[in-house]
Order: C-alpha cells, then sequence, then structure tokens
C-alpha cells in the first residue's frame, strides 16, 4: 500500500529555526518515548512532522502507541536502527530514539511511503519515485530511507540501488538528488523496519520531499583502503559473485584470511568488502574514488560470496579494500569541519538540519577505532548550533559525481539548507 | 595480460614479455603487501576484541555492582541488569526467569529486554531445569541440556542461546543473540559474563533480602551501647557483623550509631560499631565472616568508618596497654575491665 501525507503550504523563507531534535536511551519504550517528546519544544506546539530513529530492541508499535499518546494526529516516519547519534549522546545498544520533529508547516517536508518492496525493489522505488513527481512541485531535495533486510535467514537485503534506479525511473526526467540510507534494527543486519506516517511496515520505503527553498550539501566520509591488485569479476549473478579472475571468489577471499570467512553457523565472521574504482583505474586514487560493497555472506557449497548489492557488472575490476580506522578518523574530522563552515561562507543561506547516516561497521566495537568515529563528527560539530542527528544504517545514499549512488562503510553526513528565496 | 590494449600494441613485440613480467612482479607485490597488511590488522582485531571483553567485563562488575546496591524490587533490578548486559555486549535479547517454589520445572518470567514482553510466556514448563548451557555452531553443550537449550531457541527464535541458573533462589538468566559479522555467536568464554550477570542479579536479591530483615529488626527497640555500669555493651547475639551487612542496612536507612577501637600492641587496630538496628557493638569481621577485620593502619580505618560505614561521629579508642581490652574481640564481657577504667585510656578522634 502506497501513502501519501503532503504538506501544501507552499515554503517561503523563514529566519527562525523550528527543527527541534530530542533523543533518549533505555529499555522501557513508553518511557523512552516520553523522555524524548518532553524534550520537544513545548511553546511551539504540536510538530507538523516527526522524524524517528528507533534502536532495534524497542518494538515499534509499542513506540507508535507511546507517541499518540501524547501527539495524536503528528505524522510519524522513520524506522529502526542500529543505533542513533546526537549531542545529547549517542550508542548503539539498540535501546536508543532520537527524534527531528519539524514545527513549521513552510518547512515541513512532504511524505510518501510505499510497501511495495516486498515484491520488487526496483517496483517499490519506481511508485515512490512517480508518487514524489505526480505530488510534489518542487525541484528540491529528496532524503530517501528504505528498510534493509529482506530475510535474516536465509539473509536477503534489499537493495538500494534498484530503489535508487526504480526512483529516478518513477519520477523521469530532471530527476533530483537522493541523500538517505538503508535501516536495520541492530549491527548484524537482522532485521528492518520503516514508520510510515502511522503504522509498522517492513519490506517499505520512504521519501521526504522537501520545499524548494531548500537544499542539501552532503560530505561522504570514507574509510577504506585497497590491499589486493586488481581482480576481474569473471562470474555473477545479481549480487552473487562466484569467480575472481577465473576462480572461486571464497577461495580467493578466504586465501588470504586466517580463519574462514563464514563460521559453521553460516554468518560471516567478519566484515569484509570489495572496492571499485571510479575513473582511471591507474591514476593515483583516494579512498573517494571507491565505491564498495560488503561481503555479506557466502555459499560454502558453490564457493561463492554475495555483496551488499549487485550493481558491480562482470567484467569490472574490483581490489579487496580493509577499513582503515585513521582514514575512516581523518575523513570524519575533515567532513564535519566542511559542513560547519557550510552556511558561514554564502550569505542567505542558512542551515536547518544536520543528518549523519552512519555505516553500522563504522562502530567503534567492529572496527576497534578509538575514539569512536561518531564522536569525532560529534566533536567537529561542537560549536555548531544546527540541530543534529545521526542514525547507524545498512546502506547510505549519497551523490557521487552527480548521480546518487548507494555506499558502503561510509558516514553520510548531510546539511539541509534553506535559502532565501532569489538565491 | 597487460589491460589497455591500444597503448600496448604500440610497445614492440620483443618488449611485451619484458614488460608483462615486470607488471606481474609488481602485481605479486601490491598483492603480497595487502596480504601482510591484511594479516597485521587481523592479529590487531583480535587483541581489540579481546582486550574489549576484559574491558566488557569490568564494566559490567561495575555497573551491576551499583545496580545491585540501589535496587528497590527484583523486577527492577532484573531489568536493570539485563538493560546492562545487553548495553555492553550488544547482545540481542537477555530475560530473567524465576523457578516457581512449587514446582521447579515450571520458570516464571520476571523481565526480559529486547523482545516484547506481552507475546512472551508467562510460564515456560521443562522437563528439568540445567544448571547451565549454550548452543554453539548449532550444536548444544552440554549435550543433558539439550533438550532444555532447545525450547529456549525455539521460544525466542535465534539460534545462539546461553544459559545460567542458580538452583538456590531458583533465578536464571537466558541470553539470545543473533549472530553476524558484528557480534558473534556464542562461545564458552561468555560463559563468564553469563555467569557475572547472574552473580550481578543475586548479588541485589542477598541485598533486597537482607533490607527486608533489616526493617524487620529495626521494629525493635535500640537501647543504648553502654551499660548502666559504665561498660560498653556486646550485642551478646552475635559474634560480630559484616562490611556487606552494615552497607545492605545504611542502604535501608539505617545508621551506626557508635564506633569503638581496640589499637592491639603490633600497632594493628579491631573495630567495633554499634548499629541502630542492633543492642551494643558487634565486631567488624572479614567478608564471608573468615575472622575479625584487622586494620593494619589507621587512617585506613579511619577512612573506612568516614566512607564505607558513613559515619561522622566520634571514634573512641582503646589503648593496646589496657587491661583486658582484648578479651573483648571474644565477646566474654564479664571478664573486660570496667569501662571507667577503659574509659581511662579513651582518645578521641574527630566529631
Amino acid at each position: 500500500m502506497d501513502t501519501q501525507i503532503a504538506n501544501k503550504a507552499r515554503p517561503k523563507s523563514r529566519a527562525s529555526r523550528d527543527i527541534v531534535i530530542a533523543y533518549a536511551k533505555g529499555a522501557e519504550t513508553a518511557q523512552v518515548v516520553q523522555s524524548c517528546l518532553r524534550q520537544l519544544s513545548a511553546d511551539q506546539g504540536a510538530p507538523t512532522l516527526l522524524l524517528m530513529f528507533v534502536g532495534g530492541k524497542h518494538d515499534p508499535d509499542a513506540v507508535l502507541r507511546a507517541v499518540r499518546s501524547v501527539h495524536q494526529d503528528v505524522p510519524v516516519v522513520g524506522g529502526a536502527a542500529a543505533g542513533v547519534i546526537s549531542r545529547e549522546g549517542f550508542g548503539y545498544s539498540g535501546f536508543e530514539i532520537g527524534i527531528a520533529a519539524w514545527h513549521s508547516p513552510d518547512t515541513t517536508p512532504q511524505f510518501y511511503s510505499t510497501d511495495a518492496l516486498y515484491e520488487s525493489d526496483h517496483e517499490g522505488g519506481r511508485r515512490l519515485g512517480r508518487m514524489a513527481r505526480d505530488n510534489g512541485a518542487y525541484a528540491a531535495p529528496i532524503l530517501l530511507f528504505y528498510d534493509s533486510v529482506r530475510s535474516y535467514e536465509p539473509r536477503q537485503l534489499h537493495v538500494a540501488g534498484s530503489v535508487v534506479a526504480g526512483f529516478r525511473e518513477g519520477w523521469g526526467d530532471g530527476a533530483p538528488n537522493l541523500v538517505g540510507g538503508g535501516v536495520l534494527t541492530d549491527l548484524n543486519l537482522t532485521d528492518g523496519w520503516i514508520l510510515t506516517g502511522n503504522t509498522v511496515k517492513r519490506h517499505a520505503a520512504f521519501a521526504l520531499v522537501f520545499p524548494e527553498a531548500f537544499k542539501v550539501e552532503t560530505q561522504i566520509l570514507r574509510a577504506c583502503r585497497p590491499v589486493s591488485a586488481y581482480m576481474n569479476i569473471t562470474q555473477k549473478k545479481g549480487a552473487k559473485i562466484y569467480a575472481l579472475d577465473g576462480r572461486p571468489a571464497l577461495d580467493v577471499i578466504e586465501e588470504r584470511l586466517d580463519q574462514p570467512l563464514i563460521g559453521a553457523d553460516g554468518q560471516p565472521t567478519r566484515i569484509m568488502t570489495l572496492g571499485q574504482k571510479i575513473g582511471d583505474p591507474f591514476e593515483h586514487g583516494t579512498p573517494d574514488d571507491y565505491v564498495n560493497r560488503l561481503i555479506i555472506t557466502a555459499d560454502l557449497e558453490r564457493r561463492s560470496i554475495t555483496l551488499f548489492e549487485p550493481d558491480f557488472a562482470e567484467g569490472s575490476r574490483v581490489q579487496l579494500m580493509i577499513n582503515d580506522n585513521e582514514v575512516m578518523l581523518e575523513f570524519a574530522r575533515r567532513g564535519a569541519a566542511t559542513a560547519r563552515r557550510l552556511g558561514t561562507l554564502k550569505p542567505r543561506v542558512r542551515p536547518m538540519l544536520r543528518l549523519y547516516i552512519d555505516c553500522a561497521g563504522r562502530a567503534s566495537v567492529v572496527t576497534g577505532a578509538q575514539p569512536e568515529e561518531a564522536t569525532v563528527v560529534l566533536q567537529e560539530l561542537a560549536s555548531d548550533d544546527v540541530p543534529f542527528l545521526g542514525f547507524y544504517s545498512g546502506v547510505e545514499i549519497a551523490p557521487v559525481r552527480g548521480d546518487p549512488r548507494p555506499l558502503d562503510w561510509t558516514g553520510v553526513l548531510t546539511t539541509l539548507l534553506e535559502t532565501s528565496r532569489g538565491d | 595480460m597487460i589491460d589497455g590494449g591500444s597503448s600496448s600494441s604500440m610497445v614492440p613485440r620483443e618488449q611485451r614479455g619484458s614488460i608483462e613480467k615486470e607488471l606481474n612482479y609488481y602485481r605479486r607485490m601490491c598483492s603480497d603487501l595487502g596480504r601482510e597488511l591484511q594479516k597485521t590488522q587481523d592479529d590487531r582485531d583480535r587483541l581489540l576484541k579481546e582486550t574489549r571483553r576484559y574491558q566488557v567485563r569490568d564494566m559490567l562488575d561495575r555497573a551491576l555492582s551499583n545496580i545491585a546496591a540501589q535496587a528497590s524490587d527484583i523486577r527492577t533490578l532484573a531489568t536493570r541488569v539485563l538493560e546492562a548486559v545487553v548495553e555492553l555486549t550488544l547482545w540481542s535479547r537477555a530475560i530473567v526467569l524465576l523457578a516457581d517454589q512449587a514446582n521447579p520445572r515450571v520458570l516464571k518470567l520476571v523481565s526480559a529486554v529486547g523482545l516484547d514482553q506481552s507475546r512472551f510466556p508467562k510460564l515456560i514448563e521443562l522437563d528439568a531445569v540445567p544448571l547451565s548451557g549454550y548452543t554453539v555452531d548449532d550444536r548444544f553443550h552440554p549435550a543433558d541440556a539439550g533438550k532444555a537449550l532447545r525450547a529456549f531457541v525455539d521460544l525466542l527464535g535465534l539460534r545462539s542461546v546461553m544459559w545460567t541458573f542458580d538452583p538456590e533462589t531458583g533465578i536464571g538468566i537466558l541470553l539470545a543473540t543473533a549472530a553476524g559479522p558484528a557480534i558473534a555467536a556464542f562461545r564458552p568464554h561468555d560463559e563468564d559474563l553469563a555467569q557475572t550477570a547472574l552473580n550481578g542479579i543475586l548479588d541485589g536479591v542477598w541485598r533486597l533480602r537482607s533490607q527486608e530483615r533489616a526493617g524487620r529488626d529495626s521494629s525493635s527497640p535500640v537501647s543504648g551501647s553502654w551499660g548502666g555500669d559504665g561498660k560498653p555493651l556486646i550485642d551478646p547475639t552475635t559474634a560480630g557483623i559484616q562490611e556487606g551487612q552494615i552497607t545492605e542496612a545504611l542502604d535501608s536507612g539505617q545508621r551506626i550509631m557508635e564506633v569503638l577501637v581496640i589499637a592491639q600492641e603490633d600497632n594493628s587496630f579491631l573495630l567495633f560499631v554499634s548499629p541502630s538496628w542492633g543492642q551494643g557493638f558487634r565486631i567488624v569481621r572479614k567478608f564471608r565472616d573468615a575472622g575479625d577485620r584487622v586494620f593494619k593502619s589507621f587512617d585506613r580505618l579511619l577512612s573506612f568508618v568516614r566512607g564505607a560505614l558513613r559515619y561522622q561521629g566520634r571514634v573512641i579508642i582503646y589503648p593496646a596497654e589496657a587491661p583486658d581490652v582484648a578479651s573483648m574481640a571474644g565477646g566474654d564481657i564479664d571478664k573486660r575491665r570496667s569501662a571507667k577504667s577503659l574509659r581511662s585510656h579513651l582518645s578521641i578522634v574527630g566529631g
């Protein structure tokens, strides 16, 4: 079923800030939600929209009930999160809840959702794109979120690349750029769900379409560097890679490891990534020049590996990548510093919200990085008074060289900017 | 093969073999360096994971100690312990179950985190309740716990579960995790953490029970710590009191009324306290009641009195040379010298 909750008010320039962030953590869902709602600015009245990222150990129906006990009619969008990041605190225990609350109709985005991803990721994306185009007349920034997990056993994911391609096809000519991510309940990609206004949906996606006075600036915070020479994908089907350089893909990967990539329980023992360099493969490259894909599982009999996305073509050159903590922390520091300067450089441009879509694989419990990468971003933005909300995601979506692409193992730091008329 | 066909076709045939050889050399070197880098990172990751395991255990110990000290009822205690366990370990689900007194094979839900409690059965009946066990790689360990573990797996819908049970109290902790690349399935060393969690709950339960007893005791009238003849009164009902018992009573609102110290000839000190929930002085005993607690330093004793015992009043010291004073430690009050004589040796420290 597809849903549309549209804010028909035309945008206009405003000077007052009307997005408020709340964050709380705990096992008692109702108490955590109530704690968040108390933090929202009471003097501005009921919010016009709540964007919620909810730790995966909370029951989403209980979350909605708790919200409804205070705000009966406010649309609630969002989804599960492996963790939440805010200035008030962060974590990935699954007990965290973060909310961005809009209070002004003038700046509240239109909201569209679909749960058609169960049938087809591409078709779900296409329907969403068509709805957004037909109803939202703005050439505006769009945030796109979707449920990452199709099933835990067998391990199958919804494909961000197909959702994005479908969205752009549904929109047609002049499709706007997209920023967003795939939501999931925990670091192990166990489950996912989406809040679509008034209900909880699995296999769903939603888009927030902002008024035309808005635009987004995005920093992609990288972490990976290559640790192999180029290998050719010589046999694949969908997201499954059967052969690299003519040999079984799993053999090629495992001969570099001290232990099997897949444990006896069929689950991966570590995070590994294949990267594809954009542009000239033999020119000097930086982490920005790579699109990386996590290996999410493998077939022990066929000796194949399965990637997070199916977009690496047969015949393409790939490299094994590792997460380099120094690279990750340096990119986090630099990217956040760049974001902080936004709005100070251009007149009549005002940052309204910073949204941080942070790959769950970047958490310190996975990478061992010290300090925690999220704290580096938060510290760099400490002097900044722009509302900030982040969550730990499965896949990140951001423009790379002009086109929206699904990304793995990145942090996507997006700043929503309000521009005055005439800009 | 060399990539980039057009440029390679410009290379004289006699040089191509040499260039390909050179290219393959660099490819191998690149791959070898990458492999070494990866192995170094793997070693570092292993060390970090090991370190993290110890850190988690330490953090859990500290967190559970605080939780146990502040618990007001068993459900709150269990919930807070489970929250701490899940937050630190990132396991998916944690549940505290309590064996029914009439039928110990029936387990009742006390608290759960990471799942919807309303969808979890209030009662679980097992053929037998194992002391401990876990699933590893779809096998049950120990084998005789298999039936119960299978029931837990079916109940929780996750293949990796761990169970630890205390038959004395009937309390058990059930843990489950959805294994994946970030958080692994349970391994034998995780039993340490499960036992630590259970100990945290048991510690809190004993404190709650002790508080209940202390609450009942406090309703009895308290007389002074000194007899009408000026002798310090030693509580005849007990051989002493342990620090844990004092802390529990203090947490429930009781207090230490007076403190008395015997300075021994070897410059060590014995400590007596007069608690509000008893009659007279009691000697402070070691943990698990393993003898009288002896302080080698008076500063440490005073720090203990002011800190752990939360007592800010005067501290009376009987010096070592006071006749018969050592017999106080033996609890035989009749052999003690008169309080008047003892008081001639008093020193007063602090308030």
